[in-house]
Protein backbone atom coordinates (compact mmCIF):
# COMPACT_ATOMS: atom_id res chain seq x y z
CA UNK A 1 0.00 0.00 0.00
CA UNK A 2 2.57 2.41 1.12
CA UNK A 3 6.40 2.74 -0.11
CA UNK A 4 8.20 5.30 1.35
CA UNK A 5 11.75 5.61 0.14
CA UNK A 6 14.41 7.70 1.63
CA UNK A 7 12.48 10.47 3.16
CA UNK A 8 13.87 13.17 5.47
CA UNK A 9 12.16 16.06 7.30
CA UNK A 10 12.99 18.59 9.65
CA UNK A 11 10.82 21.17 11.19
CA UNK A 12 12.04 24.64 11.18
CA UNK A 13 14.48 25.43 13.22
CA UNK A 14 13.46 27.10 16.05
CA UNK A 15 14.39 27.83 19.60
CA UNK A 16 12.85 25.09 21.36
CA UNK A 17 13.02 22.62 18.22
CA UNK A 18 16.60 23.08 16.62
CA UNK A 19 17.10 22.23 13.04
CA UNK A 20 17.85 18.55 13.38
CA UNK A 21 16.20 15.75 11.46
CA UNK A 22 13.08 14.73 12.53
CA UNK A 23 12.62 11.61 10.27
CA UNK A 24 16.08 10.49 8.74
CA UNK A 25 16.90 8.93 5.39
CA UNK A 26 13.73 6.33 6.30
CA UNK A 27 13.17 3.67 3.97
CA UNK A 28 9.68 1.70 4.87
CA UNK A 29 7.00 -0.22 2.98
CA UNK A 30 4.03 -1.52 4.16
CA UNK A 31 1.78 -4.29 2.33
CA UNK A 32 -1.91 -4.10 1.59
CA UNK A 33 -4.15 -5.87 3.78
CA UNK A 34 -1.91 -5.67 6.89
CA UNK A 35 -2.42 -3.94 10.71
CA UNK A 36 0.94 -2.06 11.32
CA UNK A 37 1.97 -1.03 14.67
CA UNK A 38 4.10 1.92 15.23
CA UNK A 39 5.98 1.83 18.14
CA UNK A 40 9.05 3.81 20.15
CA UNK A 41 9.84 6.61 22.79
CA UNK A 42 8.22 10.35 22.73
CA UNK A 43 9.69 12.61 20.08
CA UNK A 44 11.01 9.70 17.69
CA UNK A 45 8.86 10.88 14.74
CA UNK A 46 6.00 8.39 15.03
CA UNK A 47 3.48 11.52 14.27
CA UNK A 48 5.79 13.00 12.07
CA UNK A 49 6.08 9.95 9.91
CA UNK A 50 2.46 9.34 9.85
CA UNK A 51 1.49 12.90 8.82
CA UNK A 52 3.90 12.99 5.92
CA UNK A 53 2.06 9.40 4.66
CA UNK A 54 -1.22 11.26 5.55
CA UNK A 55 0.17 13.53 2.63
CA UNK A 56 -0.39 16.48 5.22
CA UNK A 57 3.34 17.51 5.25
CA UNK A 58 5.78 16.87 2.12
CA UNK A 59 9.12 15.32 3.38
CA UNK A 60 12.09 17.70 2.42
CA UNK A 61 13.30 14.26 -0.01
CA UNK A 62 12.47 11.52 -0.85
CA UNK A 63 9.17 10.16 -2.11
CA UNK A 64 6.00 8.62 -0.82
CA UNK A 65 3.88 5.97 -2.38
CA UNK A 66 0.55 5.30 -1.70
CA UNK A 67 -1.09 2.51 -3.85
CA UNK A 68 1.61 2.97 -6.53
CA UNK A 69 1.42 6.81 -6.86
CA UNK A 70 3.13 9.11 -5.81
CA UNK A 71 1.24 10.75 -2.61
CA UNK A 72 1.71 14.40 -4.00
CA UNK A 73 -0.05 12.85 -7.16
CA UNK A 74 -3.23 12.77 -5.26
CA UNK A 75 -5.94 15.69 -5.55
CA UNK A 76 -6.78 16.21 -2.12
CA UNK A 77 -10.65 14.96 -2.24
CA UNK A 78 -8.96 11.63 -4.22
CA UNK A 79 -6.57 11.68 -0.95
CA UNK A 80 -9.35 11.23 1.33
CA UNK A 81 -11.00 8.72 -0.67
CA UNK A 82 -7.94 6.76 -0.20
CA UNK A 83 -6.39 7.26 3.25
CA UNK A 84 -8.14 8.39 6.04
CA UNK A 85 -6.79 9.93 9.28
CA UNK A 86 -7.27 9.58 13.06
CA UNK A 87 -5.54 12.50 14.90
CA UNK A 88 -3.91 12.48 18.31
CA UNK A 89 -5.70 15.01 19.18
CA UNK A 90 -9.37 15.38 18.48
CA UNK A 91 -10.68 18.83 19.98
CA UNK A 92 -13.26 20.60 18.41
CA UNK A 93 -13.96 24.00 19.85
CA UNK A 94 -17.71 24.18 18.40
CA UNK A 95 -20.51 22.54 19.56
CA UNK A 96 -21.23 19.95 16.64
CA UNK A 97 -23.48 16.70 17.00
CA UNK A 98 -21.50 13.70 17.25
CA UNK A 99 -24.12 12.76 13.87
CA UNK A 100 -22.68 15.88 12.09
CA UNK A 101 -19.14 15.09 12.93
CA UNK A 102 -19.75 11.70 11.21
CA UNK A 103 -21.32 12.98 8.30
CA UNK A 104 -18.45 15.35 7.50
CA UNK A 105 -16.61 12.00 6.56
CA UNK A 106 -18.17 11.83 3.43
CA UNK A 107 -16.98 15.47 2.40
CA UNK A 108 -14.75 13.76 -0.57
CA UNK A 109 -17.55 12.05 -2.10
CA UNK A 110 -19.88 14.60 -2.47
CA UNK A 111 -19.87 17.30 -4.71
CA UNK A 112 -20.28 21.21 -3.65
CA UNK A 113 -23.56 21.50 -4.22
CA UNK A 114 -24.56 17.84 -3.80
CA UNK A 115 -26.32 16.29 -0.72
CA UNK A 116 -26.18 13.12 0.85
CA UNK A 117 -27.40 9.38 -0.94
CA UNK A 118 -29.23 7.04 0.96
CA UNK A 119 -25.38 5.59 0.43
CA UNK A 120 -23.62 8.07 2.71
CA UNK A 121 -26.79 8.03 5.06
CA UNK A 122 -26.00 3.91 5.26
CA UNK A 123 -22.63 4.24 5.88
CA UNK A 124 -22.86 6.88 8.54
CA UNK A 125 -25.33 4.65 10.30
CA UNK A 126 -23.29 1.53 9.97
CA UNK A 127 -20.32 3.08 11.38
CA UNK A 128 -21.84 4.89 14.05
CA UNK A 129 -23.35 1.37 15.17
CA UNK A 130 -20.00 -0.31 15.12
CA UNK A 131 -18.08 2.26 17.17
CA UNK A 132 -21.34 2.23 19.62
CA UNK A 133 -21.77 5.75 19.27
CA UNK A 134 -25.44 5.96 18.04
CA UNK A 135 -26.62 6.67 21.75
CA UNK A 136 -25.82 9.75 22.08
CA UNK A 137 -25.43 10.78 18.46
CA UNK A 138 -27.47 13.92 19.12
CA UNK A 139 -25.61 14.95 21.71
CA UNK A 140 -23.08 17.95 20.96
CA UNK A 141 -18.91 16.38 20.66
CA UNK A 142 -18.04 19.13 23.32
CA UNK A 143 -20.14 17.73 25.52
CA UNK A 144 -18.42 14.06 25.26
CA UNK A 145 -15.95 12.27 27.25
CA UNK A 146 -12.36 12.11 25.96
CA UNK A 147 -12.78 8.22 25.48
CA UNK A 148 -16.50 8.83 23.28
CA UNK A 149 -15.02 11.79 21.66
CA UNK A 150 -11.96 9.37 20.34
CA UNK A 151 -14.71 6.96 18.77
CA UNK A 152 -16.48 9.79 17.24
CA UNK A 153 -13.05 10.00 15.29
CA UNK A 154 -12.96 6.83 14.53
CA UNK A 155 -16.17 7.06 13.15
CA UNK A 156 -15.47 9.76 10.91
CA UNK A 157 -12.50 8.03 9.59
CA UNK A 158 -14.34 4.82 8.65
CA UNK A 159 -17.27 7.29 7.22
CA UNK A 160 -14.63 7.91 4.44
CA UNK A 161 -14.77 4.30 3.76
CA UNK A 162 -10.91 4.23 2.49
CA UNK A 163 -8.73 1.33 1.40
CA UNK A 164 -6.19 2.90 3.74
CA UNK A 165 -6.41 4.26 7.54
CA UNK A 166 -3.73 5.63 9.70
CA UNK A 167 -4.32 5.93 13.21
CA UNK A 168 -1.90 8.38 15.32
CA UNK A 169 -2.51 7.33 19.59
CA UNK A 170 -6.48 6.40 18.78
CA UNK A 171 -6.49 4.59 21.64
CA UNK A 172 -4.28 6.27 24.29
CA UNK A 173 -7.10 7.72 26.32
CA UNK A 174 -9.22 5.24 25.75
CA UNK A 175 -10.10 3.18 28.85
CA UNK A 176 -8.94 -0.90 28.22
CA UNK A 177 -12.63 -1.66 27.23
CA UNK A 178 -13.26 0.83 24.46
CA UNK A 179 -9.07 0.92 23.38
CA UNK A 180 -9.17 -3.33 22.62
CA UNK A 181 -12.59 -2.58 20.78
CA UNK A 182 -11.45 0.13 18.18
CA UNK A 183 -8.63 -2.24 18.07
CA UNK A 184 -10.93 -4.86 17.36
CA UNK A 185 -12.71 -3.14 14.84
CA UNK A 186 -9.70 -2.07 13.02
CA UNK A 187 -8.65 -5.64 12.83
CA UNK A 188 -11.46 -6.89 11.65
CA UNK A 189 -11.80 -4.36 9.22
CA UNK A 190 -8.47 -5.48 7.92
CA UNK A 191 -8.67 -9.48 8.15
CA UNK A 192 -12.60 -9.27 6.29
CA UNK A 193 -12.10 -6.06 3.99
CA UNK A 194 -8.48 -5.77 3.07
CA UNK A 195 -7.82 -2.51 4.75
CA UNK A 196 -4.43 -1.60 5.60
CA UNK A 197 -3.82 0.03 8.87
CA UNK A 198 -1.10 1.63 10.28
CA UNK A 199 -1.61 2.93 13.94
CA UNK A 200 1.21 4.73 15.88
CA UNK A 201 0.88 2.80 19.86
CA UNK A 202 2.22 3.40 22.94
CA UNK A 203 1.12 0.50 24.65
CA UNK A 204 3.56 -2.49 23.00
CA UNK A 205 1.24 -5.20 24.58
CA UNK A 206 -1.45 -4.03 22.42
CA UNK A 207 0.21 -3.54 19.46
CA UNK A 208 1.25 -7.07 19.58
CA UNK A 209 -1.90 -8.21 20.38
CA UNK A 210 -3.37 -7.24 16.78
CA UNK A 211 -1.24 -5.58 14.80
CA UNK A 212 0.65 -8.07 12.03
CA UNK A 213 3.58 -5.82 11.60
CA UNK A 214 5.61 -3.74 14.05
CA UNK A 215 7.75 -0.89 13.14
CA UNK A 216 10.08 0.42 15.70
CA UNK A 217 11.30 4.14 15.39
CA UNK A 218 14.28 5.71 17.57
CA UNK A 219 15.36 8.93 16.75
CA UNK A 220 14.00 9.49 13.53
CA UNK A 221 15.45 6.40 11.90
CA UNK A 222 13.95 3.13 11.64
CA UNK A 223 14.99 0.67 14.20
CA UNK A 224 13.28 -2.23 13.21
CA UNK A 225 10.50 -3.75 10.85
CA UNK A 226 9.00 -7.08 10.40
CA UNK A 227 6.71 -9.42 11.52
CA UNK A 228 5.43 -9.23 15.41
CA UNK A 229 7.05 -12.19 16.09
CA UNK A 230 10.32 -11.70 15.06
CA UNK A 231 10.29 -8.15 16.74
CA UNK A 232 8.95 -9.46 20.13
CA UNK A 233 12.33 -10.29 21.19
CA UNK A 234 14.12 -8.85 24.11
CA UNK A 235 17.39 -7.28 22.77
CA UNK A 236 15.18 -5.15 20.55
CA UNK A 237 13.05 -3.85 22.52
CA UNK A 238 15.02 -3.04 25.29
CA UNK A 239 17.34 -0.88 23.14
CA UNK A 240 14.05 1.29 21.79
CA UNK A 241 13.10 1.86 25.09
CA UNK A 242 16.05 1.57 27.34
CA UNK A 243 14.74 -0.61 29.59
CA UNK A 244 14.99 -3.98 30.73
CA UNK A 245 12.59 -6.76 28.96
CA UNK A 246 11.20 -9.95 29.46
CA UNK A 247 9.47 -11.45 26.86
CA UNK A 248 6.77 -13.93 27.26
CA UNK A 249 4.51 -16.09 25.71
CA UNK A 250 1.06 -15.40 26.70
CA UNK A 251 -1.37 -18.43 26.20
CA UNK A 252 -4.77 -16.77 27.26
CA UNK A 253 -4.26 -14.45 24.05
CA UNK A 254 -1.75 -16.89 21.79
CA UNK A 255 0.62 -14.03 21.74
CA UNK A 256 4.45 -13.09 22.80
CA UNK A 257 3.85 -9.85 25.64
CA UNK A 258 6.28 -8.01 27.18
CA UNK A 259 6.93 -6.76 30.84
CA UNK A 260 9.48 -3.62 31.59
CA UNK A 261 11.60 -2.53 34.41
CA UNK A 262 13.60 0.75 34.67
CA UNK A 263 17.69 -0.85 35.29
CA UNK A 264 18.23 -1.88 38.40
CA UNK A 265 14.62 -1.85 39.86
CA UNK A 266 12.02 -4.20 41.43
CA UNK B 1 -38.88 44.05 3.96
CA UNK B 2 -41.85 44.35 6.49
CA UNK B 3 -39.06 45.46 9.16
CA UNK B 4 -37.33 48.21 6.37
CA UNK B 5 -41.27 49.65 5.64
CA UNK B 6 -41.58 50.25 9.00
CA UNK B 7 -38.37 51.97 9.90
CA UNK B 8 -39.40 54.26 7.12
CA UNK B 9 -42.69 55.55 8.77
CA UNK B 10 -40.40 56.84 11.54
CA UNK B 11 -38.77 59.54 12.03
CA UNK B 12 -38.66 63.30 12.82
CA UNK B 13 -41.07 63.78 10.17
CA UNK B 14 -44.15 61.07 10.72
CA UNK B 15 -45.24 59.76 7.17
CA UNK B 16 -47.91 56.96 7.66
CA UNK B 17 -47.72 53.81 6.82
CA UNK B 18 -49.53 53.55 4.00
CA UNK B 19 -48.04 55.90 2.21
CA UNK B 20 -44.18 54.41 2.64
CA UNK B 21 -45.87 51.58 1.03
CA UNK B 22 -47.88 53.79 -1.46
CA UNK B 23 -44.44 55.87 -2.68
CA UNK B 24 -42.50 52.79 -2.68
CA UNK B 25 -44.60 51.32 -5.10
CA UNK B 26 -45.37 54.08 -7.14
CA UNK B 27 -41.57 54.55 -7.77
CA UNK B 28 -41.48 50.51 -9.07
CA UNK B 29 -43.74 51.61 -11.23
CA UNK B 30 -46.55 49.05 -9.66
CA UNK B 31 -49.08 51.73 -8.92
CA UNK B 32 -50.15 55.11 -9.98
CA UNK B 33 -50.43 57.54 -7.41
CA UNK B 34 -51.00 61.55 -6.97
CA UNK B 35 -52.59 61.90 -4.05
CA UNK B 36 -49.07 61.13 -1.81
CA UNK B 37 -47.21 64.67 -0.40
CA UNK B 38 -43.84 65.17 -3.01
CA UNK B 39 -42.17 66.28 0.08
CA UNK B 40 -42.77 62.66 1.94
CA UNK B 41 -42.00 61.08 -0.89
CA UNK B 42 -38.48 62.55 -1.08
CA UNK B 43 -37.35 61.85 2.33
CA UNK B 44 -38.93 58.44 1.61
CA UNK B 45 -37.08 57.55 -1.59
CA UNK B 46 -34.12 60.23 -1.19
CA UNK B 47 -33.06 59.79 2.37
CA UNK B 48 -34.77 57.17 4.44
CA UNK B 49 -34.84 54.27 1.61
CA UNK B 50 -31.05 54.58 0.71
CA UNK B 51 -30.26 54.53 3.96
CA UNK B 52 -32.70 51.47 5.21
CA UNK B 53 -31.43 49.52 2.53
CA UNK B 54 -27.75 50.36 3.61
CA UNK B 55 -27.52 49.58 7.02
CA UNK B 56 -29.52 46.38 6.44
CA UNK B 57 -26.61 45.40 3.76
CA UNK B 58 -23.82 46.59 5.60
CA UNK B 59 -25.48 44.84 8.99
CA UNK B 60 -25.36 41.57 6.64
CA UNK B 61 -22.12 41.98 5.54
CA UNK B 62 -20.41 42.14 8.47
CA UNK B 63 -22.04 39.50 10.46
CA UNK B 64 -21.48 36.60 7.58
CA UNK B 65 -17.91 38.06 7.53
CA UNK B 66 -17.64 37.37 11.44
CA UNK B 67 -19.08 33.85 11.20
CA UNK B 68 -17.05 33.32 8.36
CA UNK B 69 -13.65 34.74 10.68
CA UNK B 70 -14.97 32.67 13.56
CA UNK B 71 -15.19 29.14 11.79
CA UNK B 72 -11.96 30.04 9.90
CA UNK B 73 -10.06 30.32 12.36
CA UNK B 74 -11.11 28.47 15.03
CA UNK B 75 -12.12 31.49 17.12
CA UNK B 76 -15.08 32.17 19.05
CA UNK B 77 -13.57 35.75 19.52
CA UNK B 78 -13.40 36.72 16.25
CA UNK B 79 -15.02 39.15 13.34
CA UNK B 80 -13.77 42.37 11.42
CA UNK B 81 -13.78 44.57 14.50
CA UNK B 82 -11.42 42.51 16.89
CA UNK B 83 -9.04 41.19 14.17
CA UNK B 84 -8.49 44.60 12.80
CA UNK B 85 -10.04 44.53 9.41
CA UNK B 86 -12.03 47.35 10.32
CA UNK B 87 -9.63 49.31 11.44
CA UNK B 88 -7.48 48.32 8.69
CA UNK B 89 -9.99 49.52 6.16
CA UNK B 90 -10.52 52.40 8.31
CA UNK B 91 -7.28 53.97 7.52
CA UNK B 92 -7.24 53.42 4.51
CA UNK B 93 -10.67 54.98 4.05
CA UNK B 94 -9.49 57.90 5.95
CA UNK B 95 -6.40 58.06 3.51
CA UNK B 96 -8.55 58.26 0.67
CA UNK B 97 -10.17 61.29 2.51
CA UNK B 98 -7.07 63.04 3.63
CA UNK B 99 -5.90 62.70 -0.20
CA UNK B 100 -8.80 64.35 -1.31
CA UNK B 101 -8.72 67.15 1.55
CA UNK B 102 -5.36 67.88 0.44
CA UNK B 103 -6.43 68.68 -3.36
CA UNK B 104 -5.25 65.50 -5.11
CA UNK B 105 -8.76 64.88 -6.73
CA UNK B 106 -9.90 61.13 -7.28
CA UNK B 107 -13.59 60.40 -6.99
CA UNK B 108 -13.68 59.64 -3.34
CA UNK B 109 -16.61 56.87 -4.76
CA UNK B 110 -14.17 54.73 -6.09
CA UNK B 111 -11.51 55.93 -4.12
CA UNK B 112 -12.69 55.14 -0.59
CA UNK B 113 -13.20 51.14 -0.80
CA UNK B 114 -10.39 50.74 -2.74
CA UNK B 115 -8.08 51.88 -0.50
CA UNK B 116 -10.11 50.45 1.76
CA UNK B 117 -9.82 47.33 0.54
CA UNK B 118 -6.13 47.59 0.60
CA UNK B 119 -6.14 48.29 4.30
CA UNK B 120 -8.49 45.47 5.34
CA UNK B 121 -5.75 43.13 3.26
CA UNK B 122 -2.92 44.47 4.96
CA UNK B 123 -3.91 44.40 8.26
CA UNK B 124 -5.43 40.99 7.61
CA UNK B 125 -1.83 40.04 6.43
CA UNK B 126 -0.40 41.95 9.45
CA UNK B 127 -2.63 40.26 12.12
CA UNK B 128 -1.93 36.94 10.83
CA UNK B 129 1.80 37.20 10.61
CA UNK B 130 2.11 38.24 14.40
CA UNK B 131 0.13 35.55 15.12
CA UNK B 132 1.24 32.24 13.62
CA UNK B 133 3.66 30.63 15.46
CA UNK B 134 6.29 29.10 13.64
CA UNK B 135 7.35 26.93 16.29
CA UNK B 136 4.31 24.40 15.66
CA UNK B 137 6.24 23.24 12.82
CA UNK B 138 4.23 22.55 9.63
CA UNK B 139 0.65 23.00 10.64
CA UNK B 140 -0.73 26.86 11.05
CA UNK B 141 -1.76 27.21 13.90
CA UNK B 142 -3.40 30.11 15.51
CA UNK B 143 -3.90 30.33 19.13
CA UNK B 144 -7.03 32.43 19.73
CA UNK B 145 -5.61 34.22 22.13
CA UNK B 146 -2.64 35.37 19.92
CA UNK B 147 -4.85 36.65 17.39
CA UNK B 148 -6.78 38.44 19.35
CA UNK B 149 -4.34 39.91 20.81
CA UNK B 150 -2.41 41.19 17.30
CA UNK B 151 -5.68 42.26 16.32
CA UNK B 152 -5.58 44.69 19.32
CA UNK B 153 -1.90 45.96 18.61
CA UNK B 154 -2.06 46.45 14.59
CA UNK B 155 -5.55 48.42 15.97
CA UNK B 156 -3.71 50.28 18.43
CA UNK B 157 -0.86 51.19 15.96
CA UNK B 158 -3.52 51.85 13.00
CA UNK B 159 -5.62 53.93 15.43
CA UNK B 160 -2.55 56.29 16.14
CA UNK B 161 -2.10 55.99 12.36
CA UNK B 162 -5.43 57.45 12.30
CA UNK B 163 -5.19 60.17 15.03
CA UNK B 164 -2.12 61.47 12.88
CA UNK B 165 -4.81 62.01 9.15
CA UNK B 166 -6.97 63.86 11.52
CA UNK B 167 -4.31 66.18 12.88
CA UNK B 168 -3.42 66.21 9.00
CA UNK B 169 -6.82 67.16 8.30
CA UNK B 170 -7.09 69.75 10.39
CA UNK B 171 -9.86 71.75 10.04
CA UNK B 172 -11.64 69.39 8.28
CA UNK B 173 -11.77 67.00 10.66
CA UNK B 174 -15.50 66.88 11.48
CA UNK B 175 -15.72 64.97 8.39
CA UNK B 176 -12.97 62.14 9.35
CA UNK B 177 -14.65 62.18 12.87
CA UNK B 178 -18.02 61.32 12.44
CA UNK B 179 -17.68 59.05 9.61
CA UNK B 180 -14.86 57.12 12.03
CA UNK B 181 -17.95 56.50 14.69
CA UNK B 182 -19.99 54.63 12.30
CA UNK B 183 -22.93 56.47 10.68
CA UNK B 184 -25.61 56.03 8.31
CA UNK B 185 -26.72 59.31 8.04
CA UNK B 186 -24.82 60.09 4.88
CA UNK B 187 -25.88 57.42 2.93
CA UNK B 188 -27.14 58.21 -0.89
CA UNK B 189 -28.41 55.98 -3.75
CA UNK B 190 -24.61 55.19 -5.00
CA UNK B 191 -23.65 53.73 -2.14
CA UNK B 192 -26.38 51.68 -1.45
CA UNK B 193 -25.73 50.92 -5.04
CA UNK B 194 -22.74 49.70 -4.27
CA UNK B 195 -22.69 47.66 -1.29
CA UNK B 196 -25.71 45.76 -2.88
CA UNK B 197 -24.04 44.95 -5.92
CA UNK B 198 -20.77 43.37 -3.80
CA UNK B 199 -23.34 41.99 -1.81
CA UNK B 200 -25.20 39.64 -3.39
CA UNK B 201 -22.61 37.69 -5.60
CA UNK B 202 -20.21 37.43 -2.12
CA UNK B 203 -23.11 36.06 -0.26
CA UNK B 204 -23.63 33.70 -2.90
CA UNK B 205 -19.90 33.11 -2.90
CA UNK B 206 -19.69 32.41 0.45
CA UNK B 207 -22.24 29.93 1.12
CA UNK B 208 -20.76 27.62 -1.31
CA UNK B 209 -18.74 26.81 1.43
CA UNK B 210 -20.81 25.80 4.50
CA UNK B 211 -19.52 22.25 4.59
CA UNK B 212 -15.64 23.28 4.13
CA UNK B 213 -16.06 25.59 7.09
CA UNK B 214 -17.51 23.29 9.35
CA UNK B 215 -14.68 20.42 8.82
CA UNK B 216 -12.28 23.45 8.81
CA UNK B 217 -13.96 24.66 12.32
CA UNK B 218 -13.05 20.92 13.62
CA UNK B 219 -9.29 22.03 13.00
CA UNK B 220 -6.42 21.80 10.02
CA UNK B 221 -5.31 18.57 10.49
CA UNK B 222 -8.84 17.15 10.23
CA UNK B 223 -9.82 19.32 7.61
CA UNK B 224 -6.65 17.97 5.63
CA UNK B 225 -7.37 14.35 6.53
CA UNK B 226 -10.89 14.90 4.50
CA UNK B 227 -9.80 16.33 1.37
CA UNK B 228 -10.87 19.79 2.01
CA UNK B 229 -8.10 22.47 0.70
CA UNK B 230 -7.72 24.38 3.19
CA UNK B 231 -4.86 27.08 2.15
CA UNK B 232 -7.21 27.86 -1.00
CA UNK B 233 -10.60 27.82 0.72
CA UNK B 234 -8.77 29.85 3.76
CA UNK B 235 -6.92 32.41 1.60
CA UNK B 236 -10.37 32.94 -0.95
CA UNK B 237 -13.23 33.09 2.11
CA UNK B 238 -10.40 35.84 4.15
CA UNK B 239 -10.19 38.18 1.02
CA UNK B 240 -13.67 37.98 0.09
CA UNK B 241 -14.74 38.56 4.01
CA UNK B 242 -12.06 41.37 3.44
CA UNK B 243 -13.41 42.93 0.62
CA UNK B 244 -17.01 42.64 1.81
CA UNK B 245 -16.26 44.40 5.30
CA UNK B 246 -14.22 47.15 3.27
CA UNK B 247 -16.75 47.98 1.36
CA UNK B 248 -19.15 48.30 4.58
CA UNK B 249 -16.69 50.52 6.29
CA UNK B 250 -15.99 52.59 3.53
CA UNK B 251 -19.48 53.57 3.62
CA UNK B 252 -20.55 53.48 7.61
CA UNK B 253 -17.13 53.82 8.86
CA UNK B 254 -16.14 51.35 12.37
CA UNK B 255 -19.33 49.67 13.19
CA UNK B 256 -18.19 46.89 15.57
CA UNK B 257 -19.45 43.73 17.08
CA UNK B 258 -22.19 42.95 14.88
CA UNK B 259 -20.31 40.17 13.43
CA UNK B 260 -19.53 38.86 16.96
CA UNK B 261 -22.90 38.68 18.33
CA UNK B 262 -24.97 37.73 15.41
CA UNK B 263 -22.97 34.63 14.61
CA UNK B 264 -23.17 33.96 18.17
CA UNK B 265 -26.64 34.07 18.94
CA UNK B 266 -27.44 32.16 15.88
CA UNK B 267 -25.23 29.02 17.43
CA UNK B 268 -26.73 29.70 20.51
CA UNK B 269 -29.98 29.33 19.09
CA UNK B 270 -29.82 26.91 16.05
CA UNK B 271 -26.00 25.00 16.53
CA UNK B 272 -22.95 25.20 15.08
CA UNK B 273 -23.59 23.98 10.97
CA UNK B 274 -22.15 26.83 8.87
CA UNK B 275 -24.23 25.64 6.41
CA UNK B 276 -27.18 27.07 7.87
CA UNK B 277 -25.08 30.11 9.80
CA UNK B 278 -24.00 31.26 6.29
CA UNK B 279 -27.50 32.26 5.06
CA UNK B 280 -29.02 32.99 8.43
CA UNK B 281 -26.53 35.17 9.41
CA UNK B 282 -26.79 37.69 6.62
CA UNK B 283 -30.67 38.73 7.31
CA UNK B 284 -30.28 38.67 11.10
CA UNK B 285 -27.24 41.05 10.95
CA UNK B 286 -29.27 43.00 8.23
CA UNK B 287 -32.21 42.97 11.16
CA UNK B 288 -29.94 43.78 14.00
CA UNK B 289 -28.52 46.79 12.46
CA UNK B 290 -31.62 48.22 10.73
CA UNK B 291 -33.24 48.13 14.48
CA UNK B 292 -29.88 49.76 15.49
CA UNK B 293 -30.23 52.21 13.19
CA UNK B 294 -33.57 53.33 13.20
CA UNK B 295 -33.47 53.23 17.05
CA UNK B 296 -30.32 55.94 16.54
CA UNK B 297 -32.07 57.97 14.12
CA UNK B 298 -36.04 58.17 15.64
CA UNK B 299 -36.48 56.90 18.70
CA UNK B 300 -33.25 58.33 20.83
CA UNK B 301 -33.74 62.47 20.88
CA UNK B 302 -30.21 62.82 19.50
CA UNK B 303 -28.62 60.96 16.63
CA UNK B 304 -25.89 58.59 18.65
CA UNK B 305 -23.51 57.86 15.62
CA UNK B 306 -24.18 54.25 15.29
CA UNK B 307 -21.08 52.84 15.86
CA UNK B 308 -20.86 54.25 18.80
CA UNK B 309 -24.30 52.02 20.18
CA UNK B 310 -22.98 49.34 18.27
CA UNK B 311 -19.93 49.30 20.48
CA UNK B 312 -21.72 50.25 24.10
CA UNK B 313 -24.33 46.79 23.32
CA UNK B 314 -21.69 44.70 21.48
CA UNK B 315 -18.50 45.17 24.13
CA UNK B 316 -20.52 43.95 27.28
CA UNK B 317 -21.25 41.25 25.28
CA UNK B 318 -18.21 40.43 24.11
CA UNK B 319 -16.70 40.42 28.11
CA UNK B 320 -19.62 37.73 28.75
CA UNK B 321 -18.32 35.56 26.02
CA UNK B 322 -14.58 35.45 26.73
CA UNK B 323 -15.65 34.88 30.11
CA UNK B 324 -17.98 31.82 29.21
CA UNK B 325 -14.85 30.52 27.03
CA UNK B 326 -12.76 30.99 29.49
CA UNK B 327 -14.71 29.02 32.07
CA UNK B 328 -15.14 26.05 29.67
CA UNK B 329 -10.97 26.20 28.95
CA UNK B 330 -11.54 26.63 25.42
CA UNK B 331 -9.42 29.68 25.03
Amino acid sequence: MWQVSNISFSYQPSSDRPGTWKIDDMVLSIPEGQFAGILGPNGSGKTTLLDIMAGLITPDCGTVKLDNRPINSYRPKELARTVALVPQDFNIRFDFTVRQVVEMGRYPYLGRFQDMGADDINTIKQVMKELDIQRFAERPVTALSGGERQRVAVARALAQTTKALILDEATSSLDIQHSLSIMDIIRQKVKQEGLTAVASIHDINLAAQYCDILIFLKNGDLMAMGNVDDLMEESLLSQLFDMEVDIHFDSFLNRKQASFRLPGTF
Amino acid sequence: MILMAVSCQMGYMKIPLQDVVLIIMQHIGLHDNAHVDPASAAVVMEIRLPRIIGAAMVGGALAVSGTVFQALLLNPLADPYTLGISSGAAFGACIAIVLTLLGIAMPQVVSIPVLAFAGAMASLFAVMTLAYNTALGGMRKFSSTNLILSGVIISAILSAAIGFMKFLADEQVGAIIFWLMGSFSSMDWSQTVMISAVSAPLLLLISCYGQDLNIIATGEKNARGMGVNVSMVRVLLLSLCSLWTAMAVSISGIIGFVGLIVPHLLRYTFGPDNRFLLSAAFPAGAMLLLCADTLTRAVLPAEVPIGVLTALIGGPFFCLIFKRYQSARQI
